[in-house]
């Protein structure tokens, strides 16, 4: 593992966060023997917190990170007001559940942030295991979940959020969702009805041995003995592992008439039937052969494959927990607004219409409302993709959802929890989701088909052998189901999704719904949007424009970061990031720079904002810059230099969009963006179709009418305006890095930076396609061979049984050739 | 080839043991989380009392990682 140096006297960095350290602000304290020195007091808080408990083991197995923790503030052993919200009987109700097993005991669930590697789970978990009153804490790696139980008495909800925070973490109470507790059920019953799948094909198939290898000295009693110990594990496969499957295929026989398709469920359950009451009376009756060692294997193989699936489509959210996620569950409110400017900290569920809220800089809006005082620069992003701060003045909407970025503001609440507008974009995601067209995969089509044909063979069979040979009508009947086995053909479509699912995962796309390889391959618009999917959204400086001569792009640099040091800006962000970029020490301003909202800095003699406020001349901007953001930075003599500053492309974005219109697949641009802005993006990555100023509504209905064309709509996106349009396409991606509410309506996640997987995926769904070609193509002319062979009588039953196997099998490896896909 | 006669039933009792450790194993959680409990063995106090760290010269596994 990669550490940090561990010397005592490297006083380069600071010991907890790896920061630089000046001189002039430093902090020692001994730790574990060694003096070591900090940035500031919050990293050093931190590290007396970890070596206070004795896990200064922390600090060899951290993977280095580099990130100084954003807000010291709430360092302090003091519980912080914001958190205490969170012991409101109200949402204390609404976060914790009595413990079922231990009285007296509360379980609540949190949801950990910043969690980056496996050192940050056990930090979590030791820290809040040695809190007084926690009695046990479980953190799942994959879920970055938390489930804590405590005693109320001894411990509340606050304490436990403000331990995590004190160590540098985030958490926040999560609201189980109903739908979550059944997810887990479903789960665990199928991985319970699988092993006993598996179990039961083992040991039926270690008593047919001496079947498959023709063992001739066995007694009768001793074939007996094992042909009805065959039968008792058989049982509880067919009855307990298959019995969804049963059900399932008589409502598919029952809706039959209304939908004129049979389910693949129906053949499955059919032969399994079939062949268990067979087997049976073969057994009973002395004569024939018994099928349960295929009927065990075709259970097992068909439930792995299933859960495999149920896996995968459950790593997606669900809305409301999304939604939840979205928008903070504490807000400040004004106790007297018009009298007394004392503000108090209370959960959002408590505020009523006409409360009035203040917002700090950096923190989310809980609910709609109107500008009361002081102009705002809000971050829209999220909801309307416009990648610039939008400015408000008083008497201005303010959505739930955006974000506050420079000075803190005063509002009136118009619209709380379902009546705001992120609410109904979230509803409007529900409906999508439920109008998404239904997605008929190439097996079923065929099974549809085939389930009846199988029908008609064996019924004509046992008629014509009723009429030769009444004895083997039934025997004959049997085979020719089993024998024809919708095995290969059930497995067919499944084994390749599973395999190109697992090797896409590995890529960076995480598949959340089964059909996204089959439906990607048949895609033919391409509807991208633009802020935070082609572009990452956040400004890098470009270019230096205008330097006065006799100045260095560092020296400008320098004296501008020097300015922009501590603000929140995302244009002020970038030029620091660019100065750390370039090793570039900011100068000492000899006036602490002040921020005159929407406009500017202004420190000594520099002055660093927007033209019209420096009251400049325009500069001439040449065509690569002409979309760019442009910050002057200005002193006494005039102007100094222009910072150019352009929202990003993300990496692979340009040769993914290459790679789709070779293809022939259209794309659109569709944005909330302004439509200037939208038009110099489409040109730069070659899109003829675009669009700026799309609402979500505008981005909905546009793939609706695409898809009334007959369009296969593939939807790329990422923030929530993109959400409905992502649930109503016919394959859809969500950027991992965008809202949650985003992901929770995409068939796929994007997990990486890069759109490089989106390409791979594409390259992939071909060959997936091929391959579940081949499987079906493989099962058919398996089929016209056994079958009519079958129909005849010939079949020798361990003949079908390895006929059984081996189809399988061949499709199954076919399958897994798609798991070699490298990058 | 008797001995078939007690190695079945033998089986099956065997088989029955499985499927109860399974059902335990299932309905315990044992499968929910297959990635930390890797890791969190590896990251079990080893090194964790304060007194070790304390009176450590430059031996303990932490320091060896310069």
């Amino acid at each position: 593992m990669n550490t940090k140096p561990e010397t005592p006297l490297s006083i380069d960095d600071c010991y907890h966060c790896g920061g630089d350290l000046s001189s002039d602000n430093l902090y020692e304290a001994t730790l574990g023997g060694s003096p070591r020195y900090f940035c500031c007091a919050g990293c050093l808080a931190i590290a007396q917190t970890i070596h206070g408990q004795g896990l200064e083991a922390f600090y060899a197995r951290r993977i280095p990170l580099g990130l100084k923790p954003d807000d010291l503030g709430q360092l302090t052993d003091q519980v912080p007001e914001a958190l205490l919200a969170y012991d409101d009987p109200v949402l204390m109700d609404r976060f914790t559940r009595a413990s079922s097993e231990y009285p007296g005991e509360f379980e609540t669930t949190l949801r950990l942030e910043k969690i980056r590697c496996a050192a940050c789970v056990w930090l979590n978990e030791q820290h809040l295991k040695r809190l007084f009153g926690v009695k046990d804490v479980q953190i799942n790696y994959v879920t970055q979940r938390a489930t804590v139980r405590f005693n109320p008495k001894e411990v509340n909800l606050s304490t436990l959020l403000h331990s995590v925070e004190q160590i540098g973490y985030e958490a926040w109470p999560f609201e189980p969702s109903m739908s979550a507790d059944l997810a887990k059920k479903e789960r665990r019953h199928l991985l319970m009805r699988l092993g006993v799948a598996v179990l039961g094909m083992m040991q039926v198939m270690m008593y047919a041995w001496p079947t498959y290898t023709g063992a001739d000295d066995l007694l009768i009693e001793q074939e007996l003995l094992l042909g009805w110990t065959s039968w008792t594990l058989t049982v509880p496969v067919v009855l307990y592992s298959a019995g969804p499957m049963f059900v399932v295929a008589w409502h598919s026989v029952r809706s039959f008439p209304k939908t004129g398709m049979l389910g693949m469920d129906v053949p499955v359950a059919l032969a399994v039937a079939m062949a268990f009451i067979a087997g049976t009376i073969s057994l009973v009756l002395g004569v024939g052969e018994s099928y349960f060692d295929s009927i065990t294997m075709f259970i097992a193989f068909l439930l792995g494959a299933r859960y495999l699936e149920l896996l995968a489509r459950q790593d997606a959210q669900g809305g409301a927990e999304a939604l939840a996620k979205q928008l903070p569950a504490t807000c400040d409110r004004f106790e007297d607004y018009s009298n007394s400017d004392l503000t108090k900290s209370v959960p959002v569920v408590r505020c009523v219409l006409g409360d009035v809220l203040r917002i700090s800089p950096g923190d989310v809006i809980p609910v709609d409302g109107v500008l009361l005082s002081g102009d705002a620069s809000l971050n829209e992003a999220i909801l309307s993709g416009e990648s610039r701060p939008v400015s408000k003045k008083v008497g201005d909407v303010l959505y739930a959802g955006s974000h506050n970025i420079v000075s803190p503001i005063v509002m009136r609440i118009t619209a709380l929890g379902q009546g705001t507008r992120i609410a109904g974009i979230a509803s409007l995601l529900d409906k999508a989701l439920l109008a998404k067209p239904q997605v008929v995969g190439l097996a079923e089509k065929w099974a549809g088909y085939f389930v009846v044909f199988l029908m008609a063979a064996a019924g004509l069979t046992a008629i014509a052998w009723y009429f030769l040979e009444p004895m083997k009508a039934w025997e004959t009947a049997v085979a020719v189901l089993v024998a024809s086995c919708p095995c290969a053909l059930s497995l067919a479509t499944p084994a390749a999704m599973a395999a190109a699912q697992g090797a896409i995962t590995k890529l960076g796309l995480l598949v959340v719904r089964g059909h996204v390889m089959e439906t990607l391959a048949k895609a033919t618009d391409l509807v991208i949007d633009k802020t935070g999917t082609l572009t990452t959204g956040h400004p890098e400086l470009k270019a230096i424009l205008s330097l006065r001569s006799g100045h260095t792009e560092q020296q400008v640099l320098a004296i501008a970061a020097a300015m922009e040091s501590g603000q929140k800006h995302p244009l002020g962000l970038a030029i620091l990031e660019a100065s750390q970029k370039r090793d570039i020490q900011a100068i000492i301003l000899s006036e602490a720079p002040v921020s005159e909202l929407g406009k500017g800095l202004r420190s000594g003699v520099y002055q660093l904002g927007s033209r019209q406020w420096l009251n400049l001349e325009p500069i001439p901007v040449n065509q690569e810059n002409e979309q760019a953001s442009l910050v002057y930075l200005k002193d006494d003599q005039g102007l100094l230099a222009v910072f150019a500053l352009l929202d990003t492309p993300r990496p692979g974005a340009i040769e993914f969009i290459k790679q789709v219109q070779a293809r022939g697949i259209q794309v659109h641009l569709l944005s909330g963006d302004d439509q200037q802005t939208v038009v110099w993006w489409a040109r730069y990555f070659g899109i003829d179709h675009f669009q700026g100023g799309a609402l979500p509504e505008d981005k909905f209905s546009f793939s609706d009418a695409l898809q009334k064309e007959g369009k296969v709509v593939w939807a790329v996106g990422d923030g929530v305006n993109d959400a409905p349009f992502l649930a109503k396409a016919n394959v859809s991606v969500a950027v991992g890095s965008g809202a949650p509410l985003a992901q929770a309506g995409a068939d796929a996640v994007l997990t990486t930076e890069s759109l490089k997987p989106l390409s791979q995926a594409l390259d992939l769904a071909d060959k997936t396609k091929i391959i579940m070609r081949q499987n079906l193509i493989w099962a058919f002319i398996y089929n016209v061979v056994a079958i009519p062979v079958a129909m005849m009588g010939l079949v020798n039953p361990w003949i079908a049984g390895i006929g059984m196997s081996l189809s399988s099998l061949a499709v199954t490896l076919n399958a897994w050739r798609l798991r070699k896909t490298r990058e | 080839m008797e001995s078939l006669y007690l190695l079945i039933p033998m089986s099956l009792l065997v088989v029955a043991v499985i499927v109860l450790i399974l059902y335990w194993a299932v309905k315990s959680g044992q499968f929910e989380d297959l990635e930390g409990p890797g890791h969190s063995i590896l990251m079990d106090d080893d090194v964790s009392s304060t007194h070790v760290m304390d009176k450590s010269s430059s031996n303990t596994p932490v320091k060896q990682k310069e």
